[in-house]
């Protein structure tokens, strides 16, 4: 069996428990034991929603430190107005319950989602035991202990959690599986395919995330009428920027609708703008190091790409081919996009389901509807700049909270 | 355009003999015309006999090639097989140790650069450490450089640093105890002594183990000698001044020598000055680089800069020009270090850091 890394010197020692037999560390919340007679409770109830704000309020002073700045999305995400807000526009009632156990394994390179795997299980009812990694540990490891300690006031009013860490080898995701209700598995394809094979009760429900990508959608000419405002640019900036394109919702490939080669000018003066928004972004998420490592890494592995534009935060390749995302997807990161020159937006040829696609300039509620009623088989979440990478109650095409909640009537 | 009699293999291999045989044992300003012709020369090389080099050199920003040379970031080196010559020219395959929990660089040498680099590592080693063919103890266990141990970094090291030494003695015991026995061998039959290891296992199973180092006679001339793993020793908060007075204080040696270089330049190595900065020499020169914009930057000062390092020696892979992860300040200009050591002195202050890796893939890893 693997040996759990050696924490290092700054981080606090975690207890090491056992469960039939296997260790695991308890990071937050409950020993794994309890989890298996606890309760559930209705969808969006009150103590849960407290729990949340309460620790949103706790948290979220926390983030204006630079390191943990990109948390403050989430802690901003959990304040009790923004979840009944979210409630009151879903469709959700009370009646909904949580349906039981739920297991979630969270990334071990997007830290973030974790909180939110365990946000949308607790707030559909479940008990959730939330596997995480090393990497998730040192990253969000000054949150847990605020976690754990609103959570004493809670430990009988919302189902009980367990975020746990153990080693891949561990037998503990099988065992666990056996006797869960739901399983939450965020990506990548081994990931989901290994866990699948896992037996568990017949009516366990499964959301498996498996690997995806995003793309943009650029109409430059009306961008250019509009001069582009500094709030569209920076805001796609994140987009790009934010997870250094490793977040399957960020975009890697652009279509440049209403383009021909004519426009590769006013091509490169966007790119360059763009650049400048990466730059001027109050946090850096890549080095121009690595944008550059990764600009000649795409190029080796990729030989038919024409480089256009090579900036510090931004390097872009042309390719007219529509159907190269599993070659280029591992190599794009750290502001590396592809683009293409495309027709008309009536007349795009999309190979692939895009998890998320970004418009520029959003189009009107009219043109939306043309375009999903055309494109609707090509993507799950069509959004405005600045919001590719905002985590949402439907994720993928699936409606977290409804699957792995359940309808009582009465 | 390709110069006629370098588009062979054999061309470029007796150019860097060349070389080597006109290196004497004194270490010139690495500024010299002479570096920059052949650099320009290996260059001109690996374009036309190294299809993935040709492509980074035609993608290539020219703002930021120096002398007409790019650069490869060495992080390449794990993902792509990088070389310039035929499979079946392949001798030996050295891989670094992959200690940021990556994949291993993997460096392809032809028998010519593989003996480069022992010629090369001679003429440095010699004329720092002014030993001539002493006997070397090695800080290591029998078992790393055992003919069944994967070709690493720390094999090769061992193994390069022997090659120019008489006889070989063992400081650890295959389970990393102190070889005490083995110890006062190697000092008994020596008169000169090279005592070896990286830094990192020597400190953690010698320094911090070892109990009662045997006296040194007074004619023994010897020297320690350890690089290679000041990243570890990084993370342990010790400086290098504070290394060097451990090793006084449990062995009673004073000279005590660091050096700098990476298995994706094996044989050209930047040795330490008394004065605790490491120097460029007539084989191997560094370009320190704005960690922003990435040009150069020559500045004297504390500002930490990216450090490109140059190798007059590899022919077999394009390794001549690589963009490190490693952080470098510089101290003095170009051959004006208080200790008179010609070359540009310059300092390691550690790793640029990384991005956190945030991505929707390979979510199930336990570290």
């Amino acid at each position: 069996m693997d040996e759990f890394p050696n924490p290092s010197q700054e981080v606090a020692v975690i207890p090491i428990n056992q469960f039939k037999g296997h260790d695991y560390q308890l990071i937050s919340g409950n020993k794994l034991d309890i989890l298996f007679t606890s309760k559930t409770f209705p969808v969006f109830s009150s103590p849960v929603i407290n729990f949340f704000d309460a620790i949103s309020r706790q948290c979220l002073p926390l983030c204006k430190r630079e390191d943990l700045r990109p948390f403050s999305a989430f802690f901003f995400y959990i304040r009790s107005k923004n979840l009944k807000k979210l409630f009151q526009e879903s469709s959700y009632s009370h009646s909904s319950v949580g349906l039981g156990l739920s297991l979630n394994i969270s990334p071990s390179n997007v830290p973030l989602n974790s909180l939110y795997s365990l946000l949308f299980t607790l707030l559909s009812g479940s008990p959730c035991v939330l596997r995480i990694s090393q990497i998730t540990i040192s990253a969000l490891g000054e949150f847990f202990p605020i976690i754990d300690s609103i959570y004493t006031n809670y430990r009988d009013s919302i189902p009980a959690y367990s975020i746990i860490s153990y080693p891949r080898s561990s037998p503990l995701t099988s065992l666990i599986s056996e006797l869960c209700s739901s399983r939450v598995v965020w990506g990548g394809d081994s990931t989901a395919t290994q866990i699948r094979k896992l037996p568990c009760p017949p009516g366990c429900k499964d959301i498996f995330f498996p690997n995806r990508q995003s793309c943009a959608i650029v109409n430059l000419k009306a961008l250019c009428s509009a001069q582009y405002p500094d709030d569209i640019l920076s805001r796609f900036a994140k987009d790009i920027a934010m997870f250094s394109q490793q977040a399957c919702s960020s975009p890697l490939h652009i279509f440049f609708v209403d383009s021909s080669r004519d426009d590769i000018h006013s091509i490169y003066k966007f790119f360059e703008s763009l650049d400048r928004s990466i730059s001027s972004l109050e946090t850096k998420f890549y080095s121009p190091k690595e944008c550059l490592e990764s600009a000649l890494s795409l190029n080796l592995a990729f030989t038919s790409l024409t480089p256009l534009y090579s900036g510090r935060y931004l390097r872009t390749c042309y390719t007219n081919t529509s159907d190269t995302h599993d070659v280029l997807a591992p190599n794009r990161k750290h502001g590396n996009l592809t683009f293409s020159l495309e027709g008309s937006i009536d007349n795009l040829k999309f190979n692939y389901h895009y998890q998320t696609i970004v418009f520029l300039p959003y189009p009107d509620h009219q043109s939306r509807q043309i375009f999903f009623d055309k494109y609707y088989h090509s993507f799950d979440r069509l959004v405005r700049p600045g919001q590719a990478i905002d985590m949402h109650l439907h994720w993928d095409g699936h409606d977290i909270i409804r699957t792995i909640s359940r309808q009582v009537f009465f | 355009m390709i110069p006629e009699r370098l588009t062979t293999l054999v061309s470029i291999q007796e150019l860097v003999s060349d070389l080597l045989s006109s290196t004497g044992p004194h270490i010139d300003n690495y500024s010299s015309p002479v570096f920059w012709n052949h650099l320009n020369a290996i260059h001109d090389f690996h374009l036309a006999y190294s299809s993935d080099y040709s492509i980074i050199s035609r993608h290539f920003s020219p703002d930021l090639s120096y002398s007409g040379i790019p650069f490869i970031p060495v992080s390449l080196f794990k993902y792509y097989a990088l070389k310039s010559i035929s499979d079946d020219q392949v001798y030996r395959i050295l891989q670094s140790s992959g200690t940021s929990g990556q994949a291993p660089s993997r460096i392809y040498l032809d028998r010519i650069n593989s003996k480069h680099q022992q010629i090369a590592l001679s003429t440095l080693f010699t004329s720092h450490t002014k030993l001539s063919r002493p006997n070397i103890l090695i800080l290591d266990t029998p078992a790393t450089a055992s003919r069944q141990a994967p070709f690493t970094a720390r094999k090769a090291g061992i193994l390069g640093f022997s090659s120019l030494c008489r006889k070989s003695f063992y400081a650890l015991k295959d389970d990393f105890t102190i070889n005490y026995e083995s110890i006062e061998s190697a000092i008994d039959s020596s008169s000169q002594l090279l005592i070896f290891g990286f830094t990192f296992i020597a400190y953690k199973y010698f320094l911090t183990q070892v109990q009662s180092f045997p006296s040194l006679p007074p004619i023994l001339k010897v020297v320690f000698l350890h690089g290679g793993g000041w990243k570890k020793l990084k993370d342990l908060s010790l400086s290098t001044f504070q290394f060097n007075n451990l090793v006084l204080r449990k062995t009673q040696i004073s000279n005590v020598i660091n050096y700098y270089g990476m298995v994706e330049q094996t044989g050209t190595i930047f040795f330490e000055c008394p004065h605790g900065y490491m120097h460029t020499n007539s084989l191997a020169s560094l370009i320190p680089r704005n960690v922003d914009s990435l040009t150069p930057d020559f500045s004297v000062g504390d500002h930490p800069r990216i450090a490109q390092v140059l190798s007059a020696l590899p022919t077999s892979y394009p390794g001549h020009s690589l963009l490190t992860d490693d952080l470098i300040t510089i101290p003095y200009p170009v051959d004006d270090c208080t200790c008179g050591m010609k070359g540009l002195p310059f300092k390691i202050h550690g790793r640029i850091p990384k991005s956190e890796p945030r991505g929707c893939s390979d979510t199930y890893q336990s570290v």
